[in-house]
């Protein structure tokens, strides 16, 4: 509970950056087409200015006001702010159309509220269960581990196993570039002097997560402002929205719920969890409520946006026990930890020092969460006119901001040549269904992995026996087995449930 | 139509190129067995699953794309990323010699009207605004050392 108590007075100490950060992630939310971890990517160089605590703090704050930010737009104008806000959009609308607009905005406003109180609080609980867990990984575990993560991602990703599992090896292989960890050699480095440190992580970052997103953006034509009319949307509504969201109890709990638990599972993230839980409203609804799905249903834009929030408490677990990410944003975290040289993974929470940034960014989600309510509120009147700012002015000074992110770190003009690179890649990799998560998870986990791997070929004298004898070894493999596995059992049950594949007793029959 | 054919097959084509680049260099220079073998071991993966997924790909088209939409989006779309992106590239080119300045400040206006800004105050203001907070805010409040190019010693 030290680490806890130790948290909290972390947190008092950088609190202010609180409400900037939800302010500026709500704002940034609100225009179409910048996802958050392109967002926290592009703000990375002002991030790494500051102090490990405080950094993390504002990126969280940031994560949690983007969550709702996106919702603004898509209700009061069509326009989703990134994808997790596209069931938003289409029961958010469909109200708004209907002159119930603010009610709207008020629903959104108060379930991702009560989302991230409730993600908050499974943060709470979980990580010191899973980080004392985390406690008894040896070399063996910690490697079973990180190919879990691997796994779930590719798993989760659209691209299907193959592409996951593909970016992921590349990554680790690419974070062989540099210093051989046991031998002193140079390897992989082209015969540059700048990798000889090794791949700089943050311009990978910036590339594959924010300057792709930003040439995704100039493809899809999110040049200039699609609307031109502004809608009155009153504080009055907005507030009846807050209380009226208080009548859909289950709808809260339940979406809640799938928000934390998909958030947990690495790579999963906001939309999964947006689109599962208003797939449950709508099964668990009674008759009269199914009819309303698509016309501007309650229960679906609840469902939507409490499930969107609570992912983001869900998505720090991993993130802190285990040093694997929950979502692309959590991934950003991940960087800005290793950055400031905290011990990333199982070790994280018996540091006093990675406690305290654990727990302060544990506790930051309440205050976000309350900030939620009453920025959010004021915000949710007027912060949907983001969305008429023409994109194209906004792209070019981006740029800058992603050349000079990537700069910041080793201070080399390589770095700035290597994002470029890196963004083209992920450009590529998002056009043809490639997760750059992936990829990134690789980079990032890969020294990790070889490191834990290597010394535990080391001390079972050569022989890998050492990553298949203990239970809890064991139990992790089979974790993994089941998490490669069971899509493609269950796809192979459904395909002969459903007759396309034969069953052979009834061919020849 | 040739990229739309092609395209599926770049990011494979380019993991199986790296991963034996890796896994060649290892082999031919004098490197140590683990570190051979834990290329071997990654990029042996990375290379399978590559071939997995062009087989795929090759056998039944690229059925988990999400968005085959490439057919929907105007050339023009695609030109504008190209010149983004050479933009971008000419600029790290160029940062060095000119200086971060000169260069920001040429690439904030061409890629302004690039992308269909043609009002001249907005493009100026734009552009002026954003190399005056990098000047005064990154590179003289947090001291990052930009490289000044042709007007180091004057700025």
């Amino acid at each position: 509970m030290n680490g806890a108590y130790d948290g909290f007075l972390t947190l008092l100490s950088v609190i202010w950056v609180v409400p900037i950060g939800v302010f500026i992630g709500m704002t940034f939310g609100a225009v179409p087409g910048l996802n958050k971890s392109g967002m926290l990517a592009i703000l990375l160089p002002v991030i790494l200015t500051m102090s490990p605590e405080m950094g993390l703090v504002f990126a969280m704050s940031l994560y949690a006001g983007g969550e709702v930010g996106n919702a603004f737009p898509a209700v009061v104008l069509n326009i989703p702010g990134d994808a997790s806000a596209a069931v938003t959009a289409l029961e958010g609308y469909q109200m708004t159309l209907r002159g119930d607009g603010a009610k709207a905005l008020g629903m959104c406003v108060m379930g991702s509220t009560v989302g991230a109180v409730l993600g908050g609080l499974a943060s709470l609980v979980a990580a010191p269960t899973l980080g004392a867990i985390a406690l008894r990984f040896s070399y063996p575990e910690i490697c079973v581990i990180v190919l879990f993560g691997l796994a779930a991602i590719a798993q989760v990703s659209a691209g299907g196993l193959a592409k996951g599992l593909m970016m992921g090896f590349v990554g680790m292989l690419l974070a062989t570039t540099g210093t051989d960890p046991m031998w002193g050699t140079f390897r992989g480095t082209f015969g540059s002097v700048y990798l000889f440190d090794g791949l700089p992580i943050i311009p990978c970052l910036i590339g594959l997560l924010g300057f792709s997103e930003l040439l995704k953006m100039i493809e899809s034509g999110i040049m200039t402002n699609r609307v031109s009319e502004a809608r009155a949307v009153g504080l009055r509504g907005v507030l009846q929205g807050m209380r009226e969201t208080f009548r859909y109890p289950a709808d809260l709990l339940r979406s809640s719920l799938t928000g934390i638990i998909i958030g947990i599972v690495p790579g999963a993230g906001g939309t999964v969890s947006t689109f599962l839980s208003y797939q449950q409203a709508l099964s668990w609804a009674s008759p009269e409520a199914k009819k309303m799905f698509g016309k501007g249903s309650p229960n679906g834009l609840i469902a939507g946006d409490t499930a969107n929030n609570a992912d983001v408490g869900g998505s720090i677990v991993p993130l802190i026990t285990l040093g694997i990410p929950g979502s692309s944003a959590a991934a950003v975290l991940l960087v800005i930890m290793a950055y400031h040289g905290l011990e990333v993974g199982p070790r994280l929470l018996s540091t006093p020092q990675g406690a305290s940034v654990a727990y302060a960014i544990i506790w930051s989600q309440f205050v976000s969460a309350a900030l939620l309510v009453v920025l959010g509120g004021l915000l949710a009147t007027f912060a949907y006119r983001l969305a008429f700012v023409p994109v194209n002015t906004m792209v070019p000074v981006i740029m800058v901001a992603a050349l000079i992110g990537s700069f910041s770190q080793n201070q080399y003009i390589f770095d700035m040549g290597l994002m470029v690179m890196f963004g083209v890649i992920g450009y590529f990799m998002k056009s043809y269904g490639y997760p750059p998560i992936a990829l990134l998870l690789g980079i990032i986990l890969g020294p990790m992995f070889e490191e834990n791997l290597l010394r535990g070929l080391r001390l079972g004298g050569g022989s890998p026996e050492l990553f298949f004898e203990r239970p809890l070894t064991l139990f992790l493999w089979f974790l993994l087995l089941v998490t490669i596995g069971a899509r493609p059992v269950l796809q192979l049950l459904r395909n002969f449930g459903s007759g396309k594949i034969q069953n052979p007793v009834k061919a020849e029959q | 139509m040739l990229l739309n054919r092609l395209g599926p097959f770049i990011i494979p084509v380019l993991v199986v190129a790296y991963s034996g680049y890796v896994i060649a260099e290892q082999y031919l220079g004098s490197y140590r067995e683990t570190s051979q073998n834990y290329a071997t071991l990654m990029g042996g993966i990375a290379i399978l699953c590559a071939l997995i997924v062009m087989a795929r790909i090759v056998i039944r088209g690229d059925t988990e794309l999400d968005e085959p939409a490439a057919e929907k989006i105007p050339l023009g779309n695609y030109i504008q990323v190209i010149a983004v992106v050479a933009m971008m590239a000419l600029a790290v080119l160029l940062i060095p010699i000119l200086g971060y300045v000169i260069t920001f400040l040429a690439m904030l206006v061409g890629a302004l009207y690039l992308l269909g800004v043609r009002s001249v105050p907005l493009i100026l203001t734009i552009s002026i605004v954003m190399v005056a907070v990098v000047h005064f805010g990154l590179v003289k409040e947090l001291e990052l050392p930009l490289p000044a190019g042709i007007l180091d010693g004057i700025i």
